[in-house]
């Protein structure tokens, strides 16, 4: 069984794992993403779960219903998903980088350093 | 009887109980009969004398005797082995109880009919070659088939309704239970047997109205009886 | 038989302030619940705390001491239209000695008229199950594949499983679980699972129940179930000071260092405060979370705080 993150239902990270492949380009717009059971049977998860996750894109208007065929990934799908993670990528990702840094004693000239050293 | 259906072919999934057993169980009674004939007769002659040969036909109940032995614990291992099937496979009490009733009507009717085939061989080879009388006696009518048929049929169903009570009086009460209920059976013969003793005028001329039928009629009451007993159980068996 | 609704139309299972006592032992007490139809829900809680009971009181192979049960809208007691939509193997289940396996899977196919035999075929060979050995020459794992494929290619619509992995080892528990999904998706039934190896299952459940001495003390939506606790672990009055007066499912201390189960959901100022006490959070799985409840002993707690009722989806 695929391990989902402990502490936080399943249907989020199953959610945000099916943004992370559409941001990827696995399931470029206008294409069909699997279905309730197709994701309960690979996950092994209760197909309620999977519903639910699908139904969060829903209402994030990233995959939409074709009545009878299934869920197709929304046309500026992905673009609206960069989107919204680039507005919440300071609470996410550097809000805590700087915690942590802070706990550590770096300044943030150092962390400027660090991460240009990366990239 | 969808319903009890079902139960009766779990009854008859155990094919011996309507094919080896019933046949069986005579065809042994049959075979020991034979043996006792040969010893007599080798220590007196072949064919046996007429004397010995009417003992034989007034005194052996060999038949009589060996149904219950088998029978019984037939009834009590039928009811024991499938019910906790029956009750996972989402029957009700009642239906298993009434389809494993049905399916006793099919042993004892298979051990009536093995009874009366042998009959009819018994008088078609003259007794046995040698004047063995295991069917023609005076236990089950005197070679009258529809007696015969008759007493093995109602003193099966006795038997299998018995053990089935017993069977299922364990089950629902434990061996305190069964034992409690073999003593209530008892004390019901027994209070029976000397009610009957001290109005011997009046059970005698009831007895005597039904002549020849009197043992199948009082054997056909204590069966009924059996079948009550083993529904009242049943209804309170649990798992 | 008059039934409300009618019969056919599936319902669900209404259990109202059911006990059950032998003898003197109160094993279940006042259980009500509602169990709409068409889901799988984990029966969890420690060994022996009447989850087997229970199941066998909603299928009356025994018999309750007090309340009331409803499948479908009617009392399941000695009624065949209701009950031949039930099918419960037992842990412990006893099969005709004289049996084999085939003869039990034919037998079994009498008693349900939408058996899938095919599906009988199937699973039996992935499981490996010996077709020509006697019932009780199989061991603990043949058992539970036994039970698992009955209680799959039954399509009951009411099935019950006890402890349905016992003795499988990982591989065959795959297939458990996948076969458990196919045959769900394919014709949904409700499904009723107990266990006490909660994990590796957790994911299958839509819905859990928690026993605890005899008494259901918690009911919640599986998936969000694994975010209802939380350990926190740091120096005793730190943590004390951060759980506050949340509830406390159990404790375990070494020396200075407590480690609490907390009831609820963490929050970010839990992780910021947390974070400046130099106390460790971790997310507590379901299976930690029935295990907290059974050493905690909650069950004399009020057991309305502990439910969360889901009423309406």
């Amino acid at each position: 069984m695929t391990a989902f993150a402990e502490g936080r239902p399943i249907f989020l990270d199953l959610a945000d794992r099916m943004a992370d492949d559409i941001l990827a380009g696995i399931y470029p717009e206008e294409t069909q993403v699997p279905s309730t059971n197709e994701l309960a049977a690979h996950y092994r998860i209760n197909p309620a779960t999977a519903g639910k996750a699908l139904n969060r894109l829903v209402d994030q208007n990233v995959i939409y219903k074709k009545r009878g065929l299934g869920m197709f990934v929304a046309t500026g799908a992905p673009e609206a998903l960069r989107a919204s993670r680039r507005a919440s990528f300071t609470a996410e990702f550097v809000l805590p980088l700087l915690d942590e840094a802070a706990r550590v004693g770096l300044t943030t000239d150092e962390i400027v350093t660090m991460i240009k050293d990366q990239s | 009887m969808t319903y009890a259906r079902r139960s009766l072919r779990l009854y008859l999934a155990n094919r011996s109980y309507v094919t080896l057993i019933p046949g069986g169980i005579l065809v042994i009674m049959l075979a020991m009969s034979l043996v006792i004939g040969v010893a007599i007769g080798m220590a007196t002659e072949f064919p046996l004398s007429a004397q010995i040969q009417e003992g034989m036909r007034e005194n052996n109940g060999g038949a009589v005797y060996s149904i219950p032995g088998f029978l019984i614990s037939l009834g009590a291992l039928a009811v024991n082995r499938n019910f906790a099937m029956a009750l996972a496979f989402g029957s009700t009490r009642r239906h298993f109880w009434l389809g494993t009733l049905m399916g006793f009507g099919l042993t004892s009717g298979a051990t009536a009919a093995s009874a009366v085939v042998l009959l009819a061989l018994e008088k078609a080879t003259n007794h046995w070659f040698f004047g063995v009388y295991a069917f023609d006696v005076a236990a089950l009518g005197k070679g009258d088939y529809v007696l015969t048929f008759a007493s093995v049929f109602v003193l099966a169903v006795l038997s299998l309704a018995l053990g089935a009570l017993f069977g299922t009086a364990y089950r629902a009460f434990g061996t305190k239970g069964a034992l409690l209920t073999g003593l209530a059976a008892a004390v019901l013969v027994v209070a029976v047997t000397l009610l009957s003793a001290s109005n011997k005028e009046i059970v005698g001329s009831w007895l005597g109205a039904l002549g020849v039928w009197a043992a199948v009629v009082v054997a056909a009451i204590a069966a009924a009886i059996s079948i009550a007993g083993s529904y009242a159980a049943n209804r309170l068996a649990r798992l | 038989m008059t039934s409300h609704p009618p019969a056919g139309t599936p319902s669900g299972i209404v259990l109202e302030h059911v006990t059950k006592r032998f003898g003197r032992t109160e094993v279940l007490t006042d259980i009500s619940a509602v169990l709409p139809p068409g889901r799988i829900y984990g029966l969890l809680g420690a060994n022996g705390v009447g989850k087997t009971t229970l199941m066998s009181l909603v299928c009356n192979h025994t018999f309750r001491s007090g309340g009331t049960v409803l499948i479908d809208g009617e009392d399941p007691a000695e009624n065949p239209v209701v009950l031949g939509r039930t099918c419960f193997i037992r842990e412990d289940q006893p099969y005709n000695d004289a049996f084999k396996v085939r003869d039990v899977l034919s037998a079994v196919s009498w008693f349900y008229p939408d058996w899938d035999a095919a599906l009988a075929e199937r699973l039996a060979d992935r499981f490996h199950l010996p077709h020509r050995t006697t019932c009780k020459k199989l061991s603990r794992g043949q058992r539970s594949a036994l039970a698992i494929v009955i209680s799959l290619a039954s399509r009951a619509a009411y099935t019950f499983l006890d402890e349905p992995y016992l003795g499988l080892d990982p591989s065959a528990r795959g297939i458990f679980y996948d076969e458990l999904l196919l045959a769900y998706s394919e014709h949904p039934r409700t499904i009723v699972m107990s266990t006490h190896l909660i994990d590796e299952a957790a994911g299958l459940l839509e819905e859990v129940l928690v026993l605890h001495e005899g008494r259901i003390v918690l009911r919640a939506d599986a998936d969000e179930a694994r975010t209802s606790a939380f350990v926190a672990r740091g120096l005793d009055s730190a943590v004390t000071a951060l759980v506050g007066h949340r509830e406390v499912l159990s404790e375990r201390r070494l020396g200075s260092i407590l480690s609490v189960t907390v009831r609820g959901a963490r929050t970010a100022d839990d992780e910021s405060r947390a974070r400046a006490a130099n106390i460790a959070l971790e997310a507590a799985s379901l299976q930690e979370l029935v295990a907290a409840i059974g050493i905690g002993g909650i069950g004399g707690v009020d057991t309305e705080s502990f439910t969360t009722q889901r009423t309406s989806r």
